[in-house]
C-alpha cells in the first residue's frame, strides 16, 4: 500500500509541475479535461513516467486511461510486469 | 462523445481565428499557370506552400506520358491490385523503383499515407514493438492505431532516446521495428539517421529500420534517393517508403525493401487489399518522373540554393525558423493569432504559404510552413523575401528589406 502511495504522489507530482499550480489536481482528476493537456502532451508526460520508473508504458494501455489514478494503477500493473509490454523485462530481474 | 458536441467542439476551437481572415481549409485554386503561380479565389500568388519540390507537376515529359497512359490504357483501374487492378505499368514502376533503390522489390500503394498505414500496421502484429519518433506524421500514429502491437515513442531525433527505450524490451520475443522519417514535413529538420542506423545495428537482429523518405526522396543524397543515401547508411534501412505526392509531382506511395519474403505483404496488408490501384496516367507521370529526376541533377543543386537564399533572408529579418535549411522553411510565430495574421497578409501580398496550427504541430508551436521548389527563379525568391519583410514590418514580426540584399547567395 505504500509503495501505491508512493507512485500516487510521484505521478501527482510530476503531472502538477507539468500544468502549473493554478490547476490544482487529485487523483480522481480526468488526466485530459482537468489539465488542459492535449492528446500530444499527454504523450509527452508518459514518456517522462517511462523514465522516471524506467518502465515500458505501450500507447494503447492509454486507451483505458481517464484519470490520474488510473495512470498510476497502469505505472504500478507495468512495473510488475502484470502487462504485455513488461513480459522481458521482468522475467530476469 | 456525439456528432453534435464534435461539430461545436470544431466550431469554437477555430471559429475565431477564421474570423481573422480566409478559412484555409475551404480555400480553392481556380487555376495554376506553372508549379509556382496559381490564381487563389480570384487572386495571383506566388506558390510557397507545396511539396512540390523539383517542379515536375508541369514537367512537359510528365504531362505528355499521362495523357498517352489515358488514352491507351484509360483514365482508371477500377479495381484493386488483388483483384482487376494490376496492369503492366505498376509491374514496371514496381521494378524500376527497386532499381532506382538497388534492393530487391517495391510494393505500390494508392498514396503514400496508404503506404504508411499498410506497411507498419502489417510488418508489426501483437507482441512486436513500433518505436516511433514523437514528431512522426499522422499516417504512422494511425498505421499504429491499425497494429496490435506495442507502441513506444521516443524524443525526437534523439537516438539515445531511442537506445534507452530499446533496452527497455531487450530480450522481449516479439520484433522491434523503429519508424523514423527523413525530413519532418513540419519543421523541415532531418533524421540523425546514421546515429539511428548506429542504434539499430546494436540493438540486434530483432530490430528493424524503417524511413518514411516522403519529404527527402528527389531532394537529399547524391542519387536524390534520400536521408538514407546522405547518411551512408542504405543497408541499414530495411524497408524505405516513399511517396509520388512531393518531389515526383503525382500521387502514389511505395516500399521498397531487401528482406527476404517482404512482398507477401500484398496478401494481408489492408490498404494495399482493398483500394483502387494507381490510375494509368498517374502510373506513367511517376514513371516519367523518376526518369527525369535521373536526368536532371541540377534540379536538386537549384533547389538547394533556393532553400538557403529564403532561410538566410528570413533569418536576417529576425523570423525564428526551423532548426535547418531545408526546402520546408518552418517560420515560427507566437501564437496562432500572428500565425492567421501573417498567413492573410502574405495571400494578400501575393504569396500562398501553409498555415500550422495545434494540434496539427509538434510542441504546440504555431508556425507558416514555406517551402521552395526548383521551379522557384532567382526573382521570384527575391520577390519573395521583400513581401515577407513588407508584412512582417507592417504586423510587427519581423521584417528589415535589407536582409534581402544579404541573402543573395555568390
Amino acid at each position: 500500500m505504500e509503495r501505491t502511495e508512493a507512485i500516487q504522489g510521484r505521478v501527482l507530482e510530476l503531472l502538477g509541475s507539468k500544468i502549473g499550480a493554478d490547476r490544482p489536481i487529485t487523483l480522481d482528476s480526468s488526466v485530459v479535461s482537468d489539465t488542459g493537456l492535449d492528446s500530444v502532451s499527454v504523450m509527452d508526460f508518459v514518456m517522462e513516467l517511462e523514465d522516471e520508473f524506467d518502465i515500458t508504458i505501450p500507447l494503447d494501455l492509454l486507451a483505458e486511461v481517464r484519470t490520474v489514478r488510473d495512470l498510476a494503477d497502469t505505472v504500478i500493473a507495468v512495473s510488475d510486469g502484470r502487462t504485455a509490454g513488461q513480459r522481458g523485462r521482468n522475467s530476469g530481474d | 462523445m456525439g456528432i453534435k458536441r464534435r461539430i461545436e467542439a470544431v466550431r469554437s476551437a477555430y471559429g475565431a481565428l477564421q474570423a481573422l481572415g480566409r478559412d484555409p481549409t475551404s480555400l480553392k485554386f481556380d487555376r495554376l499557370s506553372s508549379p509556382t503561380r496559381a490564381m487563389l479565389d480570384g487572386k495571383p500568388v506566388m506558390l510557397f506552400g507545396t511539396n512540390n519540390y523539383l517542379g515536375l507537376t508541369f514537367d512537359s515529359f510528365c504531362v505528355a506520358a499521362a495523357a498517352e497512359a489515358a488514352r491507351s490504357h484509360g483514365a482508371g483501374t477500377t479495381g484493386s491490385r488483388i483483384a482487376n487492378g494490376t496492369y503492366e505499368g505498376h509491374r514496371a514502376l514496381e521494378r524500376e523503383i527497386a532499381a532506382f533503390y538497388n534492393k530487391r522489390a517495391t510494393i505500390l500503394y494508392s498514396t503514400g499515407y496508404l503506404a504508411n498505414l499498410g506497411v507498419i500496421s502489417g510488418l508489426a502484429e501483437k507482441g512486436d514493438y513500433l518505436l516511433i519518433d514523437a514528431d512522426s506524421h499522422a499516417s504512422i500514429y494511425d498505421a499504429c492505431k491499425m497494429s496490435d502491437a506495442e507502441i513506444i515513442r521516443f524524443r525526437h531525433n534523439n537516438p539515445d532516446d531511442l537506445a534507452k527505450r530499446l533496452a527497455r524490451v531487450k530480450g522481449t520475443p516479439g520484433d522491434k521495428i523503429v519508424v523514423v522519417e527523413g525530413i519532418y514535413s513540419m519543421l523541415g529538420d532531418s533524421s540523425p539517421l546514421a546515429e539511428v542506423a548506429a542504434v539499430k545495428r546494436e540493438a540486434g537482429e530483432d530490430t528493424y529500420l524503417l524511413v518514411d523518405e516522403a519529404h527527402s526522396l528527389g531532394v537529399l543524397g547524391a542519387h536524390g534517393r534520400g536521408k538514407c543515401e546522405e547518411a551512408g547508411v542504405e543497408a541499414d534501412c530495411d524497408y524505405i517508403i516513399g511517396t509520388f505526392s512531393k518531389s515526383v509531382g503525382t500521387t502514389g506511395g511505395f516500399c521498397v525493401s531487401d528482406v527476404p519474403g517482404f512482398e507477401t505483404l500484398r496478401s494481408y496488408s489492408r490498404p494495399y487489399m482493398f483500394t483502387a490501384s494507381l490510375t494509368p496516367p498517374t502510373v506513367a507521370t511517376a514513371r516519367a518522373a523518376f526518369k527525369r529526376m535521373a536526368e536532371l541533377p541540377e534540379l536538386r543543386d537549384r533547389l538547394q540554393r533556393n532553400a538557403t537564399r529564403l532561410y538566410r533572408g528570413l533569418r536576417a529579418m529576425g523570423y525564428d525558423l526551423g532548426p535547418e535549411i531545408s526546402p520546408v522553411v518552418a517560420v515560427k510565430l507566437p501564437d496562432p493569432q500572428s500565425a492567421v495574421m501573417l498567413w492573410n497578409g502574405l495571400i494578400d501580398a501575393g504569396i500562398y504559404t501553409n498555415i500550422a496550427i495545434p494540434p496539427a504541430t509538434p510542441n504546440a508551436l504555431s508556425l507558416l510552413r514555406v517551402s521552395v521548389s526548383a521551379a522557384h527563379d532567382d526573382a521570384q525568391i527575391t520577390e519573395a523575401l521583400e513581401i515577407f519583410a513588407d508584412v512582417g514590418s507592417k504586423l510587427g514580426l519581423a521584417g528589415a528589406a535589407e536582409a534581402v540584399a544579404e541573402s543573395r547567395v555568390a
